[in-house]
């Protein structure tokens, strides 16, 4: 009595075996072997189970998992970039009233870095006809571009991105830009108000609200009432649970409005004109 | 699986190369959670059937086994595993193999989650062993033990009258050699046994009896690694005992029992916890233990051991009297084991 390899088994079930001696003689095998008709009872079970298994459909809350799980990793990652090409014109328009052919340039790329895991792309232009210089973070999700600080570590310079992955930089901070090593900062802690919190215009008295993340980091929000100056007052209570946090940058934005401060604990970082029909998003840098 | 293990190893923050992943992850958890309920165990999901509890069930697998701790790098549960198979650097590794170390930690970690969840006894297991000892209480075979010792010996009943009893056990090692071969030639359960038995019979330079436990963990475990069809279910997780010889495992595991009978069992029994014929039991079921755990590294739930020697009035105490004592034993058994391995 010798039994048939697993892989024999295999190729029986999946009738992939040739006609003939082979086949026949694995048949007989098993109608008498209670082994080897248990395993390939088993493993016939097992492809069946496998074949429904890959023809499941990621559904739209496995795709919420994937981006709770992705968001996780990214959590207080610095990201380095490396430069991809600089001073290279971006767009150009011909004046046609001007008729000698006069060409302005209003919007100049200074330089492009990226970074390749993950996916990223900055953008670092400069506006003439608004006179500003400004920072475009490009990602494939807004996850990863939407109030994130680029950081320039060696001259202690960083900006933080808005709800579009962009950031204004004062004229005249940036010189050689393609020199300058930059790095993506996500935030550390991450909290989100939906519109039905607050709506100032209803408040007749402070409210507070504490807010936690699963790793013990805890926020008060104050709701100012109408008389107050319609506004939220953010108070970092513990980072990890612990209270002596040093200082933390607390960046709070609703759609263009952004207000960001270096915090120590018990100090409040306010927040005004807010629009009760958006959403607030509350970021922490350490 | 494995192009898409490799891509996502190689660059793990790249949204697409991680979407992938995930998307793979899922559909092979929900093979896993399926070919666990098909193998009998039961998953704590809402309804047998709910394919949504089963998706959620596999969500919290994943989300506990890709998680990133703060301070930790990220997906740490899943690189450091790789890293543990000396693999640094992916694209020095086949994609298929890649693919089958993933598959290997998806099942192992499916399974510790649903031991966590849900303590519960492996179902193929439970039924070999139920089946065994069906098997060694037939005519065939006589059980035989000493009044001071838990420890039952089987032999066949037609050599009761003709024990070897002056020349030494088999050791367990050699019991395992033995029940490969036996497999080998045999077609089921009844033959397997018969032919452990006829072999051992003719080793005149050992004993022709056999302690039951040794017998019934040898048999679970050649029978369910045969029985394993793709290699991801039965071997558990990779376990220190791993890169030891059978022999230095039985003799640390031997050594090992004895000084737990010495000193921590005597200690219980000293101080009027547990009386010595109880310590003796559940020496018995340490010892278990550790042969589940340096096999194949797939144990039960602790209370399993202790219900499996002790009589079935004393099962409903576990919690009450017994908890803390037996946890106490295996806890300190599986360090001493340890600590003499690597000595």
């Amino acid at each position: 009595m010798v039994h048939p390899t697993k892989d024999e088994l295999n190729l029986f079930v999946g009738n992939k075996l040739a006609d003939g001696e082979p086949a026949r003689s694995i048949e007989a095998h098993i109608a008498e072997c209670e082994f080897c008709r248990q395993y390939c009872d088993l493993y016939r079970q097992e492809q069946a189970l496998q074949s429904e298994a890959d023809a499941v459909e990621i559904t739209e809350t496995d795709r919420l998992m994937a981006d709770r799980i992705y968001n996780q990793a990214m959590t207080g990652r610095v990201i380095p970039l490396n430069l991809m090409s600089a001073g290279q014109s971006l767009g150009q328009t011909h004046m046609a009233a001007d008729g000698s052919g006069k060409t302005i340039r209003p919007t100049i790329n200074l330089a492009t870095l990226y970074s390749e895991d993950p996916e990223m792309v900055l953008r670092v232009m400069r506006d003439s006809e608004q006179d500003i210089d400004y920072l475009q973070l490009i990602g494939a999700n807004p996850e990863l571009t939407a109030h994130v600080l680029i950081q320039i570590p060696e001259i202690k310079k960083e900006y933080l991105t808005n709800d579009f992955g962009r950031a204004i930089v004062p004229k005249g901070e940036l010189d050689d830009v393609e020199t300058l090593h930059w790095e993506i900062k996500m935030p550390d802690v991450r909290f989100d108000l939906r519109p039905i919190v607050y709506d100032p215009e209803h408040v007749e008295s402070v409210r507070e609200v504490t807010l936690e993340t699963d790793q013990h980091d805890r926020i008060l929000v104050t709701f100012a009432s109408k008389t107050a100056g319609k506004q939220i007052l953010i108070r970092v209570l513990e980072l990890d649970g612990e209270t002596g946090f040093g200082s933390v940058r607390v960046s709070i934005s609703q759609q263009q409005m952004q207000e960001t401060k270096n915090v120590a604990p018990n100090q409040t970082v306010p927040f005004g004109y807010v629009d009760p029909d958006q959403g607030i998003d509350i970021r922490l840098y350490r | 699986m494995g192009e898409t293990v490799s891509a996502f190893l190689r660059a793990p923050l790249n949204r697409r190369c991680f979407n992938a992943f995930f998307d793979e992850c899922l559909r092979q958890t929900i093979y896993c959670l399926n070919s666990l309920r098909a193998r009998g165990y039961r998953l704590p999901v809402v309804g047998e059937t709910s394919a949504a509890s089963l998706r959620d069930l596999a969500h919290g697998i994943l989300g506990s086994l890709l998680r990133t701790e703060r301070g930790k790098k990220p997906y740490h549960v899943v690189f450091d595993y790789f890293g543990s198979k000396g693999i640094t650097d992916p694209r020095n590794t086949a994609a298929e193999r890649l693919g089958n170390l993933m598959m290997g930690l998806l099942w192992s970690h499916s399974r510790q989650e649903i031991h966590r969840i849900k303590a519960q006894e492996d179902p193929q297991k439970a039924n070999l062993k139920r089946r065994l000892g069906d098997l060694l209480r037939s005519p065939g075979y006589r059980t035989d033990g000493a009044s001071d010792s838990p420890i039952e010996y089987i032999c066949l009943a037609s050599n009761s009258d003709n024990l070897r009893l002056d020349c030494p056990m088999l050791s367990y090692e050699g019991l395992q050699r033995l029940a490969e071969n036996a497999y080998l030639e045999t077609c089921n359960l009844s033959q397997l046994c018969a032919a452990i038995f006829v072999e051992l019979n003719a080793m005149i330079e050992v004993q022709n009896r056999l302690r039951r436990h040794e017998l019934v963990s040898t048999i679970v475990s050649v029978v369910l690694r045969y029985l394993d069809t793709d290699g991801f279910q039965t071997p558990a997780q990779s376990t220190p005992e791993g890169d030891f010889d059978a022999g230095t495992i039985n003799r640390a595991r031997e050594e090992t029992i004895d000084w737990l009978t010495e000193t921590v069992i005597r200690e219980f029994v000293e101080k009027g916890r547990i009386t010595k014929e109880t310590g003796n039991r559940l020496a018995l079921a340490a010892d278990q233990y550790l042969i589940d755990l340096s096999t194949h590294g797939n144990t039960d739930p602790v209370p399993q051991y202790f219900r499996e020697v002790m009589s079935e009035c004393e099962h409903g105490k576990y919690l009450e009297t017994y908890k803390y004592v037996f946890e106490t034993i295996i806890s300190r058994a599986v360090e001493e084991f340890r600590r003499r391995l690597q000595d």
